[in-house]
């Protein structure tokens, strides 16, 4: 079937130099039904003189009967190919040309196709040359890509992807695509998985390395056990330098290739158990099947995004485009799925002391690694006679405490007679799960949201500051001073800026923090853009309009901006109070912008998640 | 005045330890029981009590064992919070004193102030602060934390962080704080030194809190001065106390151990002191190997009863105190006082506010042996100069005077 056999074919052999300007030869090489609802017709037209040809078909004369198509109207796929056997056969020694074509027509099915009531048309202007077809024969695989070796790489590809934007996934399905042994593809192009991470009903996290120095590949999915299939991983994932695997397969790539390889596939479709193969087609319409044997993620998400992240280079220069299509969609995949598997939270509430009847405000504090803070507070507030009016919900977020802050807390109220409650959800919620969780038990319509490492300086605070935010304009949050134990700034209101080292990514900010407060002329009341968590006056009717504080920030960060944001938008505004004053003992792990381990990278998507959504708001905020 | 029901808090029974902060309370004690007061003395103890009670009695049923234990010596919390909210919140239901006097907290727990507060809000506290606790996180001591010893001027959150780096600026921010709120509680400080005033005054404690009122001796007929062989010398020194790192008994060591030799054959040392065989082994070490150096020089006799001061007074015509921290106002200055003999001391802190140099003492400069052995090698030895000295020792504030002062305040 080869054109390369059938060389007697091409009729007078004529010199380049004596080209005219015509479509000098055409000829037809194959006429065959592809998967039974297209036409493939290939071949090649010698035409020097002329840049370009057009190729077409038509009925020989009117269109035959209504079921076969239009050919005045249906859309022929065409792709020109290099035939360097052409050019041997007539001589020439110009510049590469295409002289080859592939159509392609779709047909309907189960309609008989006569190739004597067709002709291919080649003009070029007024030139013409109708030629005759050959009988359509059913097109293997096989066959189909074995016509095509006298063509470039890359016009292998395009046909790839003309069949695959066609056919769809219908191609990797080809009957008769050649198949070789493992070792025999192991010679051209290796690879090996490390993680490869199912998240049901969302997709699959997969990562190691692979090897095709030669480019090889046209295409490799992954293929679930009911036949659904991924897109081209080769266009969409994520690869690296790994000077490991280039050094143990030496001269099979060159010094520049990247062998790292890591994805997030998504497969909305995936069953928890499902059978996952990956496909590879080569170029040369090699089809090599393999089955993955998955990790089913879970609940426990840490081992999980760890793997996620821990080849992800915050540093890269297609760092944003890797956030975007891999590493998110991963970490909001494992994210949502351990929300959906985690059970509804238990509601456990005990009350210390006596009840404070309709109370004037509820503070609600979470507490998590440490419940020392609980008696740090009490032993101040024991003295703040505001405390006879506040409701005050401490949310233990940290099951591993239970067992140990219950006594404490019994203990505690014994000895420091401020009444308090404890709200339990028999699991961690995390910072904006666990505000969100205390608010439900809130009975007044004023929330205070704390963090359990403030300290106010002198009783009264809490009267004062709502006091002070009588009168303020259209009120979102108000927050106060928060100083360090030197006294120094932690917070005078957050604002934003663009991080130049992490892709223009807009990070929170607290101007001013760490400096003496007189050199910072601190005022009285001051719009802020945003105001930090750790202490935050709000109206409960205003924090449940917008659903609180969001839950899919991981780990905790930047839900506080997000609140001020969601509320912004809404127009309220946001104050801070520079003459109340309160320590915020705030520990040193939580900067962790200064190593790079997952949990900064954590920090870095939840940045990252945090711009997209409020990029533009804050583009207006700060400008 | 006889309407008071006074409840004494100590951290140990002076039965079980004689510690001058556990005698000066007991002493308080009986001098109230004496006078007629309705009183009880309420000491911590370590010793297990029968069938797990919290309280048991000791020498009478005023005297009141507690069975307790702290559980944090950072934040001074104690070790079994029932014992304060249940056992000592109904003590102190039945007894309904009052004054409550504290002479400390620690081994108990500083929930016991804020227990008297919520329990009997009008009872009037009382706290006397024996050394800097609340203010240093080392012991109390205001001495950093290694091997040089060196001297602490001043505690904040940053610098105490220094001297402990297992623990954060923020931790020592909230210790404050927390002890802090405790104090507030309280109505009045007694302080046996101005020195130790001062600390607490920059720490920020309100100076009008606080009160000095100096411990009170028993009083007793000062002996004789001890009796001199025709041409001997005043060279009979002796040390009374701990021997720890603190109270710098290697310093004198060296001191006597740098005197020229025909010194060195007229003066004798006696340490009346124990706790050696506790302390670490380099500590051990250094002691011991002095001791060897020095020979017949020094008699270490070990601990002594109360009731054996005087005798032990009698036989020595210097008492020295080479401590290399502060102090407030120990014990052996008064004693010393009260048996008329005069003291050689550090020129630090306490000591410099209850010996006065050349007048009714001799200072050294702290922690300098050379400064010690000079001393001792100068005029020291005198009599003529030794009479001039004890002549001006004024006999120190008796118990029931110093009693007095405390029911003033109450």
């Amino acid at each position: 079937m080869l054109n390369l056999k059938k060389k007697h074919r091409f009729g007078n052999k004529r010199s380049g130099l004596e080209a005219t300007n015509g479509i000098e030869q055409v000829w037809v090489d194959v006429c065959g039904v592809l998967a039974e609802r297209y036409l493939l017709v290939q071949g090649w037209a010698y035409h020097p003189g002329l840049e370009d040809v057009d190729f077409r078909l038509m009925y020989l004369g009117d269109r035959p009967n209504e079921d076969v198509p239009d050919l005045k109207v249906a859309d022929v796929h065409c792709i020109r190919t290099t035939r360097l056997d052409v050019n041997r056969q007539f001589g020439f020694r110009g510049e590469t040309r295409l002289w080859g074509y592939c159509l392609l027509i779709e047909w309907p099915e189960g309609v008989d196709v006569n190739h004597e009531e067709m002709r291919l048309i080649v003009s070029a202007g007024d030139e013409q040359k109708v030629c005759d077809l050959k009988p359509f024969t059913g097109l293997s695989g096989d066959n189909l890509f074995g016509h095509c070796a006298t063509w470039r790489s890359e016009e292998k590809l395009a046909l790839f992807n003309m069949l695959h934007g066609l056919l769809g996934d219908q191609v990797y399905e080809l009957q008769g695509l050649r198949t070789v042994s493992d070792g025999e593809i192991r010679a051209q192009i290796n690879w090996h998985w490390d993680v490869i991470l199912a998240v049901p009903g969302r997709g699959v996290f997969l990562s190691g390395w692979m090897l095709d120095g030669e480019r090889e590949l046209a295409a490799m999915v992954i293929r679930t056990g009911d036949g659904c299939y991924s897109q081209n991983l080769l266009g969409k994932s994520a690869r690296y330098a790994r000077s490991d695997v280039l050094e143990a397969f030496p001269g099979k790539a060159p010094a520049n290739y990247k062998a790292g390889f890591y994805a997030w596939v998504p497969l909305p479709h995936l069953m928890e158990r499902s059978g996952l193969e990956v496909i590879m087609l080569t170029k040369q319409g090699v089809k090599i099947s393999f089955p993955l044997q998955q990790t089913i993620a879970r609940e426990d998400i840490t081992f999980a995004s760890q793997q996620v992240l821990v080849n992800f280079n915050v540093r890269s220069r297609d760092y944003r485009k890797v956030m975007r299509e891999h590493i998110g969609p991963a970490l909001k995949a494992l994210w949502e799925n351990r929300r959906a598997l985690l059970e509804e939270p238990q509601e456990e509430i005990l009350q210390f002391g006596g009840t404070v009847q309709n109370p004037r405000r509820s503070v609600i504090v979470p507490l998590y690694g440490r419940y020392d803070f609980l008696l740090h507070q009490l032993a101040q507030f024991n003295n703040d006679p505001d405390m006879a009016e506040t409701e005050l919900i401490y949310v233990l977020d940290d099951p591993r405490l239970y067992e140990e802050f219950i006594p404490f807390c019994y203990d505690t109220a014994q000895l420091f007679p401020v009444p308090f409650k404890v709200a339990y959800a028999g699991r961690n919620l995390g910072y904006a799960g666990a505000n969100n969780f205390g608010a439900r038990f809130a009975t007044s319509d004023k929330l205070v949201l704390l963090n359990s490492d403030i300290i106010p300086s002198e009783p009264g605070w809490l009267s004062r500051i709502e006091e002070k935010s009588r009168g303020l304009e259209a009120v979102g949050v108000v927050a106060p001073k928060l100083v360090f134990e030197d006294g120094t700034i932690q917070h005078l209101g957050m604002s934003f800026s663009r991080s130049a080292e992490f892709g223009n990514l807009w990070l929170n900010e607290h101007p001013g923090k760490g400096k003496p407060e007189w050199l910072l002329g601190v005022q009285s009341v001051v719009e802020a853009p945003a105001v930090t968590g750790a202490c935050m006056f709000i109206s409960r009717t205003l924090y449940e309009s917008v659903g609180g504080l969001d839950e899919t920030y991981v780990l905790g960060d930047f839900e506080d901006s997000d609140l001020c944001l969601k509320l912004r938008k809404a127009g309220y505004r946001h104050y801070v109070l520079g003459d109340e004053k309160l320590y915020h003992l705030e520990r040193q792990s939580q900067n962790l912008f200064e190593n790079h381990d997952w949990k900064f990278k954590i920090t870095l998507y939840n940045a990252w998640q945090h711009t997209e959504r409020w990029g533009d708001l804050i583009e207006e905020l700060v400008a | 005045m006889s309407e008071q029901k006074i409840l004494i808090v100590s951290h140990g029974h002076p039965d079980h330890s004689k510690g001058g902060a556990e005698v000066a309370a007991y002493n308080l004690f009986k001098e109230y029981e004496r006078q007629g007061l309705d009183t009880i003395f309420l000491a911590r103890t370590d010793q297990p009590s029968h069938g797990g009670s919290a309280f048991s009695t000791i020498n009478s049923d005023r005297e009141i064992l507690f069975h307790t234990h702290m559980s944090d010596f950072f934040l001074f919390q104690s070790g079994n919070k029932k014992h304060i909210w249940q056992d000592f919140r109904d003590l102190l239901e039945k007894y309904r004193p009052t004054v409550v006097h504290l002479h400390h907290y620690i081994h108990m727990g500083l929930e016991m102030i804020r227990e008297v507060k919520n329990t009997l809000p009008d009872t009037r506290i009382i706290v006397t602060l024996h050394e800097y606790l609340a203010i240093c996180a080392n012991n109390g001591q205001m001495v950093k934390p290694g091997k040089q010893m060196k001297l602490c001027y001043k505690s904040s959150p940053t610098d105490c962080a220094r001297c402990f780096p297992e623990r954060s600026a923020a931790d020592f921010f909230l210790r404050e704080k927390y002890i802090k709120s405790i104090f507030e509680l309280v109505d009045k400080f007694i302080s046996p030194s101005h020195f130790l005033i001062d600390r607490y005054k920059q720490w920020g404690i309100p100076e009008e809190k606080m009160v000095m009122i100096e411990n009170g001796q028993p009083e007793v007929k000062a002996p004789a001065p001890r009796p001199l062989a025709e041409g001997e010398v005043r060279g009979r020194f002796a040390f009374f106390g701990q021997i720890n790192p603190f109270k710098g008994v290697d310093v004198m060591l060296e001191a006597f151990n740098l005197l020229p030799d025909d010194i060195k054959g007229k003066v004798h040392l006696d340490i009346h002191g124990a706790n050696l065989e506790i302390q670490t082994p380099e500590f051990q070490e250094k002691i011991n190997k002095l001791l060897d150096d020095l020979g017949d020089l020094v008699t270490l006799h070990g601990s002594y009863e109360s009731h054996e001061i005087g005798r032990l007074m009698e036989q020595a015509d210097w008492v020295i105190i080479p401590s290399v921290w502060w102090e407030n106002s120990p014990m052996v200055i008064q004693e010393a006082y009260n048996h008329g003999r005069p003291l050689i001391a550090s020129d630090i802190g306490g000591m410099v506010e209850k010996i006065k140099d050349s007048v009714n003492g001799i200072h050294f400069r702290a922690r300098g042996a050379t400064s010690l052995s000079a001393k001792i090698a100068s005029d020291t030895l005198d009599p003529e100069f030794w009479s001039s000295i004890s002549a001006k020792i004024k006999p120190p504030l008796s118990v029931s005077k110093c009693a007095n002062l405390h029911l003033d305040i109450y």
